[in-house]
């Protein structure tokens, strides 16, 4: 039984199809990049997988159980969190209460603790966001909204964490920072990571498993080294740079 | 029989106004996302435009009722520019100022022109034998032509103009439209204003044959907005279709059932729709 | 205001609220009851439009159906009025949740929507079984006590204003209250963390209507006569202009607003039909230019002094 098998998943927006048969499988524990050039389907494949939009066809199974067609809410709750692309933090919240409301999805209304409020603490030390606890959201610099996203995302203890580009936008020191926490959140909390990224030369040196998209398509699949020297995703890319 | 088909007609008639003015709201959600709750305030305020154009100046029917189109689209513009353009991507805050503008229109409405009820002149007079059964008045026959012209004409200028496929476009994909040169804040602004005005054409169409009172707009709005769910949020064609169906309803309803009871077909269909399928008969999957 | 103060201020506040209608006259402690039933309406309805950002206009048709049912249990049941408001309250909750169940999964202007045909077609119904209801002739109900007392209905009302006002606070502290920020603020976003949006809406639009009916049936009781202009739209727009131009999505604002236009209303009545006009004025002024109102420009003059 694989930890996240997707099968042969379809989504159509009106004329266009966005993911046309898409098939792979995930291991537990590994951190998984998922690449391709810009509209290949990269987030819509994410949202589906999220639930955040039903699939036309195939089929998606998480630790052995048909995921297919649940609502976000309850994808959530069975162990898959997620960052977004442009940012969604809750502007008029504080950092702490960003990270509470992970907490509720996943534990329901159980009214404030000790034990929660440690673990929101730890969480916001963890991403590096402690100076921050008390400060509303949307005061924050892109940088510290990303690490807030994770910091939500990690409170609803997930098993499998779907990751869209965090590192955009970020100069080197930042993406050096983010690699290790990346690296720690699989370490330290054992999550399975699938993660879009543009900035190829930072993925590289994390991921163990590289998925490549096209044009809706899996292009293929396997060792980062190898994948990048694949003829095919030079092609892709080199499609892409003559636009 | 007779009956019949006298309600049939008058369903008809009502049928094509409540499409007529729902199309309205429909362009403006499909574009915008926004809803106008002062519509029916757009209707009324055009209905005494052209009372007052025809009666206390003289006016033409004709050309009193076409100024007062042209004054309530250029107040549509008016108000998107300083009332709702703040407000995109806040439904919320839309909803609250067109709510609130609707309240402040009725109560200037009342002071201005009064709580007697007000009509301009009928454009034609007499009536027409129908089916061999009845007399019809010309006046309701006028407005059933004038109504439906209008609504084609509404659906060339959409599906087949320049400015349709702009409409549309934005409607779509608001950030592509951008990109492609289309400045959506102006197209925006002019579908706004051209809800407005088909809520005004409604209004003067009908006015002659229901007088207007400062009031008589919540109703126009509910049917409008009743008409939209039923048809399907942003969708033109469903429309035509569920504004004809409440027309029908509201008509045959009050005549066999209860007049008091009217509105509240339209209440009732709308919960149908709600409970069976509450994207409307030609809705979009998702909003 | 300094922190400090604050417990002598709530003092303040309470032995004035306590001496006010031995020192106010009938037609003062008159207001001062409107005030509370509104201070009621609007910081409920705020609960809903403030903290989970859904605009219904059917907070005021709920109060209308708190005060009919309460109201038409006492006539045909002798229910005695305080029982009838539970009544009341239970019967607005479980309307409400029909209605929720209905339009909140279709999303915000759906609730919007429906909730404006459902408070108008509430009022046809009413002006329509005027043998039942009486129509616009308004049904004569008893008093809120066995023994006629402005200052007990005062002071009644008082403790359900407390009530309600202490509820919405514990709530909007709760987990429930943050599900209902973290929804208004972005509803993907909660989504995606496990919450269930459509059950917290529903649940804040349950728990808003049936504040509503409860607010409703004790004015009813207080006036002896429920008329379907308890239903109409004149008063949803009181209570949204009220929440709107004290500060929406804050605990004192309603509470402001009510009390700033209920009082102003008094006051600029002699002007007859103006004062509609004029609150929808200051409304529209306030949702264009300080859309946190009151509260968002006392906030922001605190902010700006030197401390």
């Amino acid at each position: 039984m694989a930890f996240l098998e997707v099968q042969d998943v379809v989504k159509r927006f009106g004329g266009l199809v966005a993911v046309a048969g898409v098939r792979f499988e995930i291991e537990e524990g590994r951190i998984v990049g998922l690449i391709g050039p810009n509209g290949a389907g990269k987030t819509t494949l994410f949202n589906l997988i999220a639930g955040t939009f039903p699939c036309d066809e195939g089929a998606i199974r998480f630790c052995g159980e048909d995921i297919t067609g649940s609502k976000p809410y309850h994808v959530c709750r069975k162990g898959i969190a997620r960052t977004f692309q442009i940012t969604r933090p809750f502007n008029d919240m504080t950092c702490y209460e960003n990270v509470v409301v992970g907490l509720i999805g996943r534990d329901g209304f159980t009214g404030e603790t000790a034990a929660r409020r440690r673990q929101v603490e730890e969480l916001l030390e963890f991403v590096g966001l402690k100076d921050f606890i008390h400060t509303e959201a949307r005061h924050l610099n892109l940088i510290h909204k990303k690490l807030l996203e994770i910091a939500r995302a990690l409170a609803t203890r997930p098993k499998l964490v779907l990751l869209d580009e965090v590192l955009g936008g970020l100069n080197t020191g930042e993406i050096l920072k983010a690699l290790d926490l990346i690296r720690a959140i699989r370490d330290r909390f054992g999550v399975t990571i699938l993660w879009i990224e543009h900035v190829m030369g930072a993925l590289m040196q994390v991921v163990e498993k590289l998925l490549v998209l096209d044009r809706g398509r899996l292009l293929c699949e396997g060792e980062p080294a190898a994948v990048v020297n694949d003829p095919r995703v030079i092609e892709a890319y080199l499609g892409e740079a003559d636009d | 029989m007779q009956d019949l088909l006298l309600y049939c007609t008058n369903g008809l008639l009502l049928g094509v106004i409540y499409a007529l003015s729902a199309l309205g709201v429909s362009l403006v959600v499909g574009i915008m996302n926004v809803i106008n709750f002062s519509h029916g305030e757009l209707y009324v305020l055009a209905g005494y435009f052209s009372a007052l154009f025809a009666r206390a100046l003289g006016f033409p029917v004709v050309v009193a009722a076409a100024l007062a189109v042209l004054l309530v689209f250029l107040f549509g513009l008016l108000v998107e520019r300083t009332l709702i353009r703040n407000t995109y991507g806040n439904d919320m805050a839309s909803l609250i100022i067109t709510f609130v503008l609707s309240i402040v229109l009725q109560n200037a409405y009342l002071l201005i022109f009064g709580p007697y009820p007000q009509k301009p002149p009928n454009w034609v007079d007499g009536s027409t034998h129908l089916f061999g059964l009845f007399y019809y008045g010309n006046q309701r026959l006028a407005a059933l032509g004038v109504g439906a012209a209008v609504i084609a004409g509404l659906f060339v200028v959409v599906k087949k103009t320049w400015f349709g496929k702009t409409v549309r476009a934005v409607a779509q994909d608001r950030e592509m439209a951008a990109m492609v040169g289309v400045n959506p804040d102006g197209v925006n602004m002019f579908s706004f204003a051209l809800g407005c005005a088909l809520a005004a054409a409604a209004g003067v169409i009908l006015a002659p044959i229901f007088p207007v009172t400062p009031t008589v707009s919540v109703g126009v709005s509910l049917t409008a907005f009743i008409v939209v769910v039923l048809g399907g949020m942003g969708s033109l064609g469903g429309c035509v279709i569920g504004g004809l169906i409440l027309g029908l309803v509201q008509n045959l309803g009050s005549a066999y059932v209860s007049s008091g009871y009217k509105h509240f077909f339209g209440f009732f269909i709308l919960l149908l729709v709600l409970t069976i399928r509450p994207t409307g008969l030609f809705g979009r999957k998702q909003l | 205001m300094p922190r400090r103060w604050t417990p002598a201020f709530q003092i303040l506040m309470v032995v004035g609220l306590c001496v006010f209608p031995f020192l106010a006259g009938e037609y003062w402690l008159h207001t001062g009851i409107l005030c509370l039933f509104y201070i009621m309406m609007a910081s409920s309805w705020n609960l809903l439009a403030g903290y989970t950002g859904q605009v219904s206009f059917a907070h005021a048709a709920f109060a209308g159906v708190g005060a009919y049912v309460s109201g038409l249990a006492a006539i045909h049941f002798h229910l005695p009025p305080l029982l009838g408001a539970l009544l009341g309250m239970a019967v607005a909750a479980f309307l409400g949740l029909l209605l929720g169940v209905l339009c909140i999964r279709m999303g915000g202007i759906y609730l919007s929507l429906t909730t404006l045909a459902f408070s108008e077609m509430l009022r046809i119904i009413i002006d329509n079984e005027y043998e039942f209801t009486r129509g616009t002739m308004g049904l004569s109900v008893p008093f809120l006590l066995p023994v006629y007392s402005k200052t007990a209905a005062y002071f009644l009302m008082g403790l359900a204003t407390l009530a309600v006002l202490y509820a919405i606070r514990v709530i909007v502290r709760s987990d429930l209250g943050t599900a209902f920020r973290a929804v208004q603020n972005d509803e993907t976003a909660a989504a995606s963390l496990g919450i269930h949006v459509v059950k917290v809406r529903l649940a804040a639009f349950v728990i808003s209507s049936t504040m509503a009916g409860l607010a409703g049936a004790l004015y009813g009781h207080y006036h002896q006569l429920i008329t379907p202009e308890i239903l109409s739209l004149n008063l949803m727009f009181f209570v949204l202009a009220m929440t709107v131009i004290g500060g929406m999505g804050t605990f004192v604002g309603p509470i402001v607003g009510a009390v700033f236009l209920e009082f102003l209303s008094e006051y600029i009545r002699i002007y007859g039909q103006f004062h509609v006009l004029l609150f929808g004025l200051i409304a529209l002024a306030v949702c264009r230019f300080a859309p946190q109102g009151l509260m968002g420009l006392w906030q922001r003059r605190v902010r700006a002094l030197p401390s």
